[in-house]
Parts: C-alpha cells; sequence; structure tokens
C-alpha cells in the first residue's frame, strides 16, 4: 500500500502534465478533462463566496478561461493547484467586491434544512453567512486575498504560504490581523447568534 | 510569565492550531487567570466555527457547465502557429545547408594551385590536393 501510493500519484501527476501540456497548445479535449477534475473545487471555492449557485458557475467560468488562456506561459515550476487555487481566490475576491446586492431571497442557492431543524435557527445561521461573506469583502485586500485562500478554499496556513508564495509567518500575520477584523465586525451577529441558541 | 497584550496577540493563532507547545502551555496558563481573555478566546472560536459553516456548492451536471465554458474559450491558434514556425524553421535550415555548401565549393575553386601559404585558402588548397592524390591510382600519381 505505502509503495504503491507514491507510484500512483506519480502516474496522476504525469497525466495531469500530460493534460496541460495538451491544452497549453489548443487541445480542447484535454482541457475538458482537466475542467472535469478541477470544476467541483472552482465551484466550491466560488460558491463558499457569493452564496448563490449561477454567480458561482460564473465566477468559475470566469476562472477556466483565465486558466486556458495563461496555460502557455505556465513551466510546472509549482504546483498547478497552488497556481488555479491563486486565479480563483483573485476571481472570487473580485466578484464578492463588485456584488450588487441580492434583491430576491429566491435567488440564494438554501441548502435543505435538515428534518426537524428549527426554520429560526436556519434564517439565522443564512443571516450569519451573508455577514460573513460581506465582511470578508470589505477586508483590505492583502488581508481579503489570504482569507478567501483560507475560508472559501480552505486552504492550511503552509498551502497558503505555498499557494501565495509568501513566508508562513507572513500568512500568521495577516490572517491574525483579518480575523482581529472580522471579530469586530461581526461580534454583534456572532452574539446575536449566540442569545437566539440560548433563548 | 505571558503579558495581557502578547495574550491578546496570540488568541487567534492559537484558536487555529498555530502555535507550537511552549506557547500553547503559556496561553492555556494566562487564560486561566484571565476571564477577559477566555471571553474573546470564545469569541474567536466562535468566528472560526461561523467561517467554516460556509457551504460548499451544491451537486452540478458537468456537460452544461463545459458546452457553456468551451463557448467562451478563445478560438484555438496554437496548433497552427507552431505548424508555421515548424516551416519556417526547416524551410530556414534548408537555405543555411545550401549557402553553406555553396560557400565551401566556391572557396575550393578559388583555392586554386597557385594559392600560396599565405593565402587564407592555402589550409583549403592543402585538403584538396590531398584528397585529390587518395583518389588518383598510384602509377598516375607523379603526374599530378
Amino acid at each position: 500500500m505505502g509503495t504503491a501510493e507514491p507510484a500512483q500519484s506519480s502516474e496522476i501527476d504525469a497525466e495531469e502534465r500530460r493534460l496541460i501540456d495538451r491544452s497549453a497548445v489548443g487541445d480542447q479535449e484535454a482541457f475538458r478533462q482537466l475542467v472535469l477534475r478541477y470544476h467541483r473545487l472552482v465551484l466550491n471555492v466560488a460558491f463558499r463566496a457569493v452564496g448563490e449557485l449561477s454567480a458561482a458557475e460564473d465566477i468559475a467560468q470566469e476562472v477556466f478561461v483565465k486558466v486556458y488562456r495563461a496555460l502557455p506561459g505556465y513551466r510546472h515550476d509549482k504546483p498547478f493547484t497552488h497556481w488555479l487555487h491563486r486565479v480563483a481566490a483573485n476571481a472570487v475576491t473580485d466578484a464578492v467586491r463588485k456584488k450588487k446586492p441580492i434583491l430576491s431571497l429566491d435567488a440564494l442557492e438554501r441548502v435543505p434544512p435538515a428534518a426537524g431543524s428549527d426554520p429560526q435557527d436556519v434564517a439565522a445561521r443564512h443571516d450569519l453567512q451573508r455577514a460573513v461573506r460581506d465582511a470578508i469583502a470589505a477586508l483590505p485586500p492583502h488581508y481579503r486575498d489570504t482569507v478567501a485562500l483560507q475560508v472559501f478554499a480552505e486552504l492550511s496556513y503552509d498551502e497558503i504560504a505555498r499557494t501565495l508564495d509568501i513566508p508562513l509567518g507572513t500568512v500568521m500575520s495577516r490572517l491574525n490581523a483579518a480575523k482581529r477584523i472580522l471579530r469586530e465586525q461581526l461580534r454583534g451577529a456572532l452574539g446575536d447568534e449566540d442569545e437566539a441558541n440560548t433563548a | 510569565m505571558l503579558s495581557h497584550a502578547t495574550a491578546q496577540d496570540w488568541l487567534i493563532p492559537y484558536a487555529d492550531g498555530m502555535l507550537s507547545n511552549d506557547e500553547r502551555q503559556r496561553i492555556d496558563s494566562h487564560i486561566s487567570g484571565c476571564p477577559f481573555c477566555r471571553q474573546e478566546l470564545s469569541t474567536v472560536r466562535e468566528l472560526n466555527l461561523a467561517l467554516v459553516s460556509l457551504p460548499p456548492a451544491p451537486p452540478v451536471t458537468f456537460a452544461p457547465f463545459w458546452l457553456k465554458l468551451q463557448a467562451a474559450l478563445p478560438a484555438a491558434r496554437a496548433p497552427r502557429r507552431e505548424a508555421r514556425f515548424t516551416l519556417y524553421r526547416r524551410a530556414g535550415l534548408a537555405f543555411a545547408a545550401a549557402a553553406f555548401a555553396t560557400l565551401t565549393a566556391a572557396t575550393f575553386a578559388f583555392a586554386a594551385e597557385s594559392s600560396l601559404p599565405d593565402s587564407p585558402v592555402y589550409p583549403l588548397k592543402q585538403v584538396e590536393e590531398s584528397v585529390r592524390l587518395a583518389l588518383t591510382p598510384a602509377p598516375q600519381r607523379g603526374q599530378v
């Protein structure tokens, strides 16, 4: 099992490299297979950021168009996922910055509540999620990009450092400063959530 | 003893699991005696819970996603550009080979028997004579 995993990993890497190189010279079937591998990852990042499926799909489309245009310049000097995460994080932070207000609650793609869950709890949770997104969108750019990779892309501190090509200490200081701002911005929303749960 | 200000700075990386064991122990020791930092840590943990509560996208069908993306992709130009470059490169190499052959033949032609040792083409004349000598049958060599 231990010896099979590195062999499988290197086969996957070689196949991915082939798809990237073929996509870079215009092979759309190769690019389709690359998109198939990663469209869920990019969609999840986008959906966590905007909370609406059609907007998330538009962002994901934009990400893959940018990737396709830039592939001829990709040199395999860092993992493809790091590069993809960076493009996705930039696209979602631009999108949330320019986001128009959602005029209808019907536009929100809500996850069906669990059976027996209190509708007030569900509504409070959605309100908190919207407040979180708005607070992240209002952060200064460096903090916003770093938080986007942790919150929307669910990357660890180490992965964020490698993706942004910055020291781990810089990631820690940015997240520390960003979360201090978020803590103050959301203190009321977090407190209300707490009160709702104890009511 | 950890100062209150330093403890405040460490609460977020503490909640994110980014402190060393020694730092964690120092924070734990401070928190046990500081209700304000205990409350702040609770708020930080609630913030982290709120941040991870953002849900992933619901399932989507790939085919329509790909069709829409494919329509937005730029027209494939790279393969034609690559073929044109290869054609130019081949033509260029052929031209360079022909020019070299022509130059060499012309140089040999100018390397006349009267070329003196101080002439730049004299070494070529020597090569030409060596080749001619090697190809001439032995009985005829005195006549060259």
